[in-house]
């Protein structure tokens, strides 16, 4: 048995808030799979604290819509499954079959397909559920395609406008993005590089008007600083003159519509 | 007979395809799991497409659930928190000024309790939630924030707070158990 080490008690932590790289949930499924009592109450008390995590957001109610389109799905494929119980009694009378001996093979019979149709009905049960996943499953891709659609034509469309954001002279050399904009839609797409904030800061995104900036998000940008960020709700009405990015403390300005930081990067609508 | 047993019953019930017994749960945990999905993905739209996905998966995946593993709630939050996890990678990034907008919009009042014993026990376990989250240094309350709501991994979380990565796991860990201390085990899921 691999031997307990503190290490392990690290590695149960970050299993439980699925943070665990390949490498070490290969670790800690070696080590478990061998016993170790210590990690497996570890588990349980990490859990625990887990779900402490999962129960502090503030509590809202869950749409009554949800429910009725949830058990829906479920619903039409239980009906099918119902519909397909097999009936023995509808089995056909057998003629020859007479006296104790043939009553004893027609209780054998019909105990065998009595036994047949159970199984064939709980194979009938799961290929119901398997076709209600798929059709969820169906249902849930094409709603993501449409997603996706919609996203592309911020690109494609006749009104879509490109920005491309230059580094002010306060913003670092690396900084690189351009925006695509469709003020028909009011999306907009960012792509950008070198995004990689300063420590205990965020590069904040804005759209300027007239009536001055309004907040459009932090950019939360990978480990490689780059990101791809989808807006919605930008302003329809043409009215956004150019878009902005200002470097702020973490989680960005107290004030969503004035930045607290430098602006470290501008870009003008083209007229 | 505990909340935890009884939601085991309930769910051997689910596995042998009783709906009825999922419409139990889901009245049970709809809105703790509504409330988790729209705390990571930030938009009710969203949310409620998590919240549905996951009672589809739960469904198609009864038989999967192994008691061994942990308490049927457990299971039910982690379905849900991995599918609003996915959400929020797809999407990209949270538009945070629509996120405030949407909570706003959704924040209905709570439900009657179901008698006044029950409302108690959930004003008591929500407010040993609040307690046991805001006795939490400041340093381990983001991680383990940054860890459950937003996916991400240590390695990012060291990186972006600027601390080393031995201090992230160590933070993670007495987070973890702190929160598990303060909050009576029998209260939880």
């Amino acid at each position: 048995m691999s031997r307990h080490r503190d290490e392990h008690l690290d590695l149960c932590a970050a299993r439980v808030l699925g943070m665990l790289d390949e490498a070490g949930q290969a670790e800690l499924d070696a080590h478990l799979a061998e016993g170790c009592a210590t990690c497996e109450a570890e588990l349980r008390a990490l859990a625990g604290g887990a779900m402490v995590l999962a129960m502090s957001p503030p509590q809202h109610r869950a749409p009554a819509a949800v429910r009725e389109r949830v058990f829906a799905a479920i619903d039409s494929g239980a009906a099918s499954g119902r519909q397909l119980t097999p009936d023995v009694r509808a089995l056909p009378p057998r003629p020859w079959l007479s006296g104790p001996a043939g009553v004893l093979l027609a209780a054998a019979a019909l105990i065998a397909v009595a036994l047949a149709g159970v199984s064939a009905w709980r194979r009938t049960e799961s290929l119901t559920r398997d076709l209600e996943a798929a059709r969820a499953q169906t249902d849930s891709l094409r709603r993501s395609l449409d997603e996706e659609r919609g996203w592309a034509s911020v690109l494609t469309a006749p009104s879509a406008r490109t920005v491309t954001l230059a580094a002010t002279p306060a913003g670092a050399r690396a900084l690189a993005a351009e925006l695509h904009y469709d003020p028909a839609s009011g999306r907009a797409l960012l792509f950008a590089q070198g995004f990689a904030a300063p420590e205990a800061h965020a590069y904040e995104l804005w759209a300027i008007t007239a009536s001055g900036p309004t907040s459009l998000g932090v950019v939360h940008a990978g480990a490689d600083g780059r990101a791809v960020v989808r807006l919605e709700r930008v302003a329809r009405d043409g009215a956004v003159a150019a878009f902005a990015v200002s470097l702020e403390s973490s989680g960005g300005s107290s004030d969503p519509h004035k930045p607290s930081g430098p602006v470290v990067m501008l870009g003008k609508l083209p007229g | 007979m505990n909340d935890t047993e009884q939601d085991r019953r309930c769910w051997d019930r689910v596995a042998g395809g009783d709906p009825a017994a999922l419409a139990e749960l889901y009245d049970r945990y709809a809105d703790l799991l509504y409330s988790l999905a729209l705390r990571i993905v930030g938009s009710s739209s969203d949310a409620e497409e998590v919240l549905q996905d996951a009672w589809l998966q739960a469904w198609r995946s009864a038989r999967s659930y192994d008691p061994a593993r942990g308490a049927v709630g457990a299971w039910l939050v982690t379905i849900t928190r991995t599918r609003a996890l996915d959400r929020l990678r797809s999407v990209g990034s949270r538009r945070r000024g629509e996120a405030a907008a949407s909570v706003d919009a959704v924040a209905e009042p709570p439900a009657p309790a179901l008698d006044p014993a029950t409302g108690y026990a959930r004003r008591a376990l929500r407010t040993s939630v609040a307690t046991a989250i805001t006795a939490l240094a400041p340093q381990q309350r983001q991680v383990v924030e940054l860890a459950y709501f937003e996916g991400l991994s240590q390695s990012e979380i060291a990186s972006r707070l600027g601390a080393p990565l031995g201090t992230i796991k160590s933070w993670t860990r007495q987070a973890l158990l702190k929160l598990r201390e303060r909050v009576p085990v029998e209260a939880l899921p």
